[in-house]
């Protein structure tokens, strides 16, 4: 199945692009995502440890659990609230 | 100890005095926010029943000060705050600005000013070399901001750095601000207004003093340690990059953005961060700064921040990027506070979708995204031309509307709030916007650390004892906000960025221990971190005395009603608001925590601390 990843503001900036495809197994979870997104762009490990993303599946809230569908819009965000 | 100097100037009778500042008084408040409150409060009595100060008239004392670390090396020491009160509320007014004035006018010899009085004709005031003069200004009556700083340049030479106000304090906006540069705004409160009230156009800065340092080396030494820490934080980093614009997305995909007058609280992807880029050309600085967040833009101006791309943009229902950084150019040009204007606008808006106003009142449709007329408003209202005139009023223009509008102001003591954050989600920062002594604004207080999942033992380190972790719950809100209160007072008390700040929006970067290590080597001073949050809590007392003193009391620490009665419509935060009782438990909390009684008043001993400090102040009667 195929999911849509929007990596938002700093996590982007060391995959070189912001909207990404990716590949996964029927069934996946967002653990499995993070994974492949980790294989694929290691780098991503360090921003992952400076800051943890937010994340989010459509319009909800999700954690490593939650299971992912084909075509699903996932969002990582950098967890900020500033002013 | 470095010697401060702050210069007293009566445009009614042209009188100036030169003085040392009651050194005392720096140990006690340092500089900036702090300082300028204890001298707000002696000059307000000195006039008579603060209360019946008017606001526009000569008796209002307007301070300019600069923070204790302001113009040396430190890091970020750029701001300075202007203090009045209020046109906007009609309580204490306080505005901190960043920028390069600050620093020109301590190096012209001048740590603070307190302007008294009304000159007869428009006038400026020149701080050259330890001397103040006052000049006339009508050849600058009526340009606006950067016409005006040229114009100054080119009148005083090209060092010359200047305060101004554009067209909207001239004309006594109650959002008027005090500009510097094409952006940096001493925005809240509608200290321009007050600057217009006295017939002043502008305070220019030039002049080469340099500012005494106690221990050069040792500071160049804590300087470099202290931006190479900072330089290697993610968040000074990533605002160096895009600025505060990133702050768009996250609070979007939550569903915390003030939309439409707060009726929604998600808006378009159209002013994500990305998007401002392709509009920025070169991320600018303010003096001594390691975070370089402010963009320099194509469409003739600095910016847009955060704030005023949700509340120029989601907040009017304006979605075209370039028509947003237009309205961004446009405030500043004319000197008004964005965050204040937006959120009145909207209010308008709101009242008219709902039939509250209407045309002959209005002049003509209000609608969502309607820019032209967004576009011509704002003029209205730095001009006070038609409906403008009336907007021009802030919150105030609630006499012109049926009695039901208060239902639909997003203002709390009478200033519109600061920020895009819809805060019914984060019941830590409904609290601070509460209590936040100048109104409702996230710069007092704002506890950003919540949105961070931080393990438990690292919340108890920063806020000093176990701490319910739930942003969305009500306990310990109180103990979080407190804390914000304090590190903020002291930051804006040492001139230095909420960017670089220990607590605000990480929870690396600078603290007590780094300011400890500043203040010894800038100024000769010695304290200990816990001393020094104690002048934090001495500038939170003083304030609150302020308000006391304007008649306030726990009444006035609220909210919008909206973000009691109205949950959230959509994304994560759906269904949220904040619940009264629990609301008047966050309260009792944070009075608790500062130590107030019950009523949020000072206690008797530490009013007579503040009230002997203030005595030490010479007014001139």
């Amino acid at each position: 199945m195929n999911v849509h990843v929007r990596l938002a503001e700093p996590f982007w900036r060391v995959v070189g692009q912001r909207n990404l495809d990716v590949e996964l197994a029927a069934g996946s979870r967002m653990a499995d995502l993070l994974a492949a997104l980790l294989a694929q762009y290691p780098a991503l490990a360090q921003e992952f440890a400076d800051a943890p993303p937010l994340l989010f599946v459509g319009e909800d809230e999700a954690d490593e659990a939650t299971v992912l569908g084909d075509g699903r819009h996932v969002h990582l965000v950098w967890p900020i609230a500033g002013g | 100890m470095s010697e401060s100097t702050t210069a007293i100037i009566n445009l009614t009778t042209g009188e100036v005095r030169v003085g040392e500042t009651p050194p005392e008084l720096v140990r006690a408040y340092l500089g900036g926010r702090g300082l300028n409150m204890a001298y707000l409060r002696r000059y307000l009595h000195a006039a008579g029943d603060p209360r019946q100060v008017d606001p526009l008239g000569p008796d209002n004392p307007l301070i300019f000060g600069a923070g204790l670390l302001t113009g040396t090396i430190a890091p970020n020491a750029a701001r300075f705050n202007v203090s009045a009160k209020s046109p906007e509320s009609g309580i204490l007014g306080d505005a901190n600005c960043g920028g390069f004035f600050a620093a020109a006018m301590r190096k012209a010899g001048f740590d603070r000013l307190v302007i008294l009085g009304r000159a007869e004709r428009p006038s400026l005031i020149l701080l050259e070399d330890g001397r103040v003069h006052v000049q006339d200004a009508s050849d600058l009556w009526g340009l606006e901001n950067m016409p005006a700083q040229n114009a100054l340049k080119e009148r005083f030479g090209r060092g010359t750095i200047s305060a101004v106000i554009g067209p909207a304090g001239e004309n006594k906006v109650r959002m008027a601000g005090v500009m510097t540069g094409q952006k940096n705004t001493a925005g809240r409160g509608g200290m321009g207004a007050v600057m217009g009230s006295k017939n002043l156009k502008a305070v220019v800065a030039r002049g080469g003093k340099a500012i005494a340092v106690a221990q050069k080396e040792t500071l160049r030494a804590v300087r470099i340690q202290q931006q190479k820490y900072l330089k290697s934080s993610k968040i000074v980093q990533v605002l160096g990059h895009v600025g505060t614009p990133l702050l768009y997305e996250v609070s979007n995909r939550l569903g915390a953005i003030r939309t439409r007058n707060s009726q929604d609280n998600y808006f378009e992807d159209s002013l994500n961060a990305e998007e401002i880029e392709k509009y920025s050309d070169k991320m600018l600085a303010c003096t001594s700064c390691v975070v370089h967040c402010r963009h320099r833009n194509t469409l003739g101006g600095e910016g847009p921040e955060y704030s005023t791309i949700g509340l120029l943009g989601a907040n009017l229902g304006i979605a075209p990027t370039d028509q947003v950084i237009t309205l961004n150019n446009l405030v500043n040009d004319l000197g008004l506070d964005a965050s204040s204007v937006g959120t009145i606008i909207a209010w308008a808006m709101e009242l008219y979708q709902r039939g509250l106003i209407g045309d002959d009142l209005t002049g003509g449709p209000l609608n969502w995204g309607d820019y032209e007329t967004v576009h011509g408003l704002i003029e209205d209202i730095a001009h006070r031309r038609g409906f403008g005139d009336v907007l021009a009023e802030s919150t105030r223009a609630i006499r012109f509307f049926p009695p039901e509008a208060q239902d639909y102001l997003i203002a709390v003591k009478g200033l519109p709030q600061s920020d895009p954050h819809d805060v019914r989600y984060f019941k830590g920062f409904a609290l601070g916007i509460a209590v936040a002594s100048r109104g409702a604004d996230h710069l007092r207080n704002r506890p950003t650390l919540e949105v961070f999942k931080l393990p438990d033992e690292v919340r108890e380190k920063i806020y000093g004892r176990p701490n319910d972790p739930d942003p969305t719950g009500y306990k310990d809100k109180g103990l979080i906000v407190a804390w914000g209160d304090d590190i903020f007072a002291v930051t804006d008390s040492l001139g230095i960025c909420k960017f670089v700040t220990h607590g605000f929006n990480s929870p690396h970067l600078l603290g007590y221990d780094h300011f400890c290590d500043l203040i010894a080597a800038a100024a000769g001073l010695k304290f200990t971190p816990e001393s020094l949050r104690e002048v934090g809590r001495r500038a939170l007392d003083t304030e609150r005395l302020i308000n006391a003193d304007f008649g306030l009391s726990r009444a006035d620490d609220t909210l919008p009603k909206r973000y009691f009665d109205d949950p959230m419509p959509a994304r994560k935060t759906k269904g949220h608001h904040v619940d009264r009782e629990q609301f008047q438990r966050m309260l009792d909390e944070y009075y608790e925590e500062r130590g107030w009684d019950a009523d949020g008043r000072v206690p008797t001993e530490r009013q007579a601390e503040i009230e002997g400090l203030g005595e030490r102040l010479e007014t001139e009667d």
